[in-house]
């Protein structure tokens, strides 16, 4: 992996440097209270799953905030959308710019609105039918679009991905999207939420589901779902922070917000 | 009828095909069959004009418009049944990535693929490309084990975004053959999946990853009936062999291309027959006006 991301980066510096683009240096700026941002949601069954199956044992919590659930297919939907609304909220500034889309929705423009569009930017990206759901994620194709969406706005420019990693259906694989992010100057950065050890945020251990059928995927040729993500937050100076099994979505989708506000701030940015 | 477990010495007896692939472009006016031709010994038989060649519709005989003896450019579709059985049963017995890579190797410099996949979540595939490399890097990158197996939804769902393909249009499916895990959103049935393959023109292709079950009757009807056919590995778990096999029967079919007697829309039956002691003919056995 290591050997295929320095060759992506050498290529992706070599055509930065031919076209004049700056890269790898991180973007000091002391005006980080407008942060042009998109967050691509993948809501399909398996991560929306990861993200709240242990609220369907009726017991648990979701960032902290007790909750009661029930099997049902939308609940996971009706949990994520508070929760990922708090703390989109909370993670923004009165000057950001903000876009909200789902990864299934790739095909759909979308445009960058103030901080007070969140709710509702929310209520259009997780309103999807149920073949979508158990559809395919292309997060490739999605963060595409998302760079191209970003590429006219005010720098720093960012992308934040919540997944599980397991990138389905694209028609542009992640090598293109490193350099169409490079060369539009975009972080891309992930929370990923994974099956592994599921535990409670207050530390209640809940029943191992890791070995059972139809919760989970998992690859059958031993790839690591957050590898590509990995790749990308590397060589676009981006994060990449894990859920495992904690159900913390919303508290790390600000943490990841805020390094990114960081990072741009103080030049710490990834190697 | 399906005779793939005997196309090993067919296989070594198939002489190297001309490059020329003249392209079949169905009209109104035309319909196309795809043929496959075997002797008594399960061998392909090649070398027959249009002349060697009967079509029947409704049971009355139709005028041969378009024949071809070379191999036609495919749009093939595959998908690959990512389910917690098969994970259990297949892919941990059978090297099932090799079979894949074998089948994007077998690709023409005409054919078209895409990989999609199901079990939790029905994947079609973003596109067909020729890409062989992007092609390789999906089935080892963006498949998935997990879930049910939602067989039928999972074939209806790919054949429905197959009419916009140009012919030859092939879904090729591996999987265990037992379709469980109904996923919500959608009803379908192998009722159904039979229709969109006969209205959309495409032949249904299956690997079946056990040799210790017979291959289920739904999906050798459906085979059957779409002009396809189907393989399982063997007792050694050899995947790659039963991919070669269907490989060469797509590359070994005729090109028939018929003038239609029908006026009236709705279901039209199909033979056809072939002037050669002993030989058999499959192709679909109908189409819809």
């Amino acid at each position: 992996m290591f050997a295929r991301c320095a060759r992506l980066s050498l290529c992706l510096v070599a055509s930065a440097v031919l076209l004049g683009v700056p890269v790898g240096h991180a973007q000091k700026r002391s005006d980080v209270d407008s942060l042009s941002l998109v967050i691509v949601l993948d809501a399909s069954a398996s991560v929306t799953e990861a993200m709240s199956t242990f609220i369907w044992d009726g017991q648990g919590d979701l960032d902290g905030v007790a909750v009661s659930g029930r099997k049902t297919p939308d609940s996971p939907m009706a949990f994520l959308r508070g929760t990922l609304r708090s703390a989109i909220v909370r993670a923004l500034k009165a000057n950001d710019r903000i876009a909200i889309m789902r990864a299934g929705n790739r095909d759909t423009a979308i445009a960058l609105a103030p901080p007070g569009s969140v709710a509702s930017q929310l209520e259009a990206a997780l309103s999807l039918s149920e073949s979508e759901r158990y559809g395919s994620s292309p997060l490739w194709d999605a963060a595409y679009l998302a760079v191209s969406t970003l590429s006219g706005a005010p720098e720093p420019r960012a992308i934040v991905l919540m997944t599980d990693g397991m990138a389905s259906g694209n028609s542009v694989d992640s090598s293109t999207l490193a350099g169409h992010a490079a060369l539009n100057r975009v972080r891309i950065s992930a929370v990923v939420e994974s099956w592994q050890r599921p535990r409670s945020a207050r530390g209640w251990r809940i029943s191992d589901t890791t070995n059972s059928p139809w919760n989970f995927l998992r690859s059958p040729f031993g790839v690591k779902p957050s590898e590509e993500l990995e790749t990308l937050a590397a060589l676009t100076q981006g994060d990449v922070v894990v859920d495992a099994g904690e159900r913390r979505p919303g508290e790390l989708l600000v943490e990841v917000i805020e390094r990114t506000r960081h990072g741009v701030e103080t030049g710490d940015v990834a190697p | 009828m399906c005779a793939l477990c005997l196309l090993s010495d067919a296989n070594r007896a198939a002489p190297a095909r001309p490059p020329q692939q003249p392209i079949f472009r169905a009209t109104s006016e035309t319909i196309a069959l795809y043929a496959t031709v075997r002797d008594s010994s399960g061998r392909f038989v090649q070398g027959l004009a249009a002349d060697d060649f009967t079509v029947f519709e409704d049971g009355l005989p139709v005028d041969i418009v378009t024949f071809s003896s070379q191999p036609q450019p495919l749009s093939l579709s595959v998908m690959v049944d990512t389910s917690e059985s098969t994970a259990t049963i297949g892919m941990a017995d059978v090297p099932l990535k090799d079979a894949l890579y074998a089948t994007i190797d077998q690709l023409g410099p005409s054919d078209r693929m895409r990989v999609g996949s199901f079990g939790l979540e029905i994947v079609v595939g973003a596109g067909f490309i020729s890409d062989k490399e992007r092609l390789k890097r999906t089935v080892e990158r963006e498949l998935w084990v997990g879930g049910g197996t939602p067989l039928w939804q999972a074939l209806a769902a790919a054949l429905e975004t197959m009419p916009e393909q140009p012919p030859r249009r092939v879904l090729l499916a591996f999987t265990d053959g037992v379709n469980t895990g109904q996923l919500p959103g959608r009803r379908s049935s192998d009722d159904q999946v039979a229709s969109l393959a006969e209205s959309c023109e495409c032949m249904l292709f299956f690997v079946l990853l056990r040799a210790d079950v017979p291959v289920p009757r739904a999906l050798s009807t459906l085979a059957d009936r779409s002009g396809g056919g189907y393989a399982r590995v063997d007792r050694s778990g050899d995947v790659t062999a039963a991919v070669k096999a269907i490989n060469e029967e797509l590359r070994q079919q005729y090109l028939i291309g018929v003038r239609p007697r029908a006026d009236a829309a709705g279901r039209h039956s199909l033979r056809v027959d072939v002037r050669q002691p002993n030989a058999t003919v499959r192709s679909r056995s109908s189409y819809v006006r």
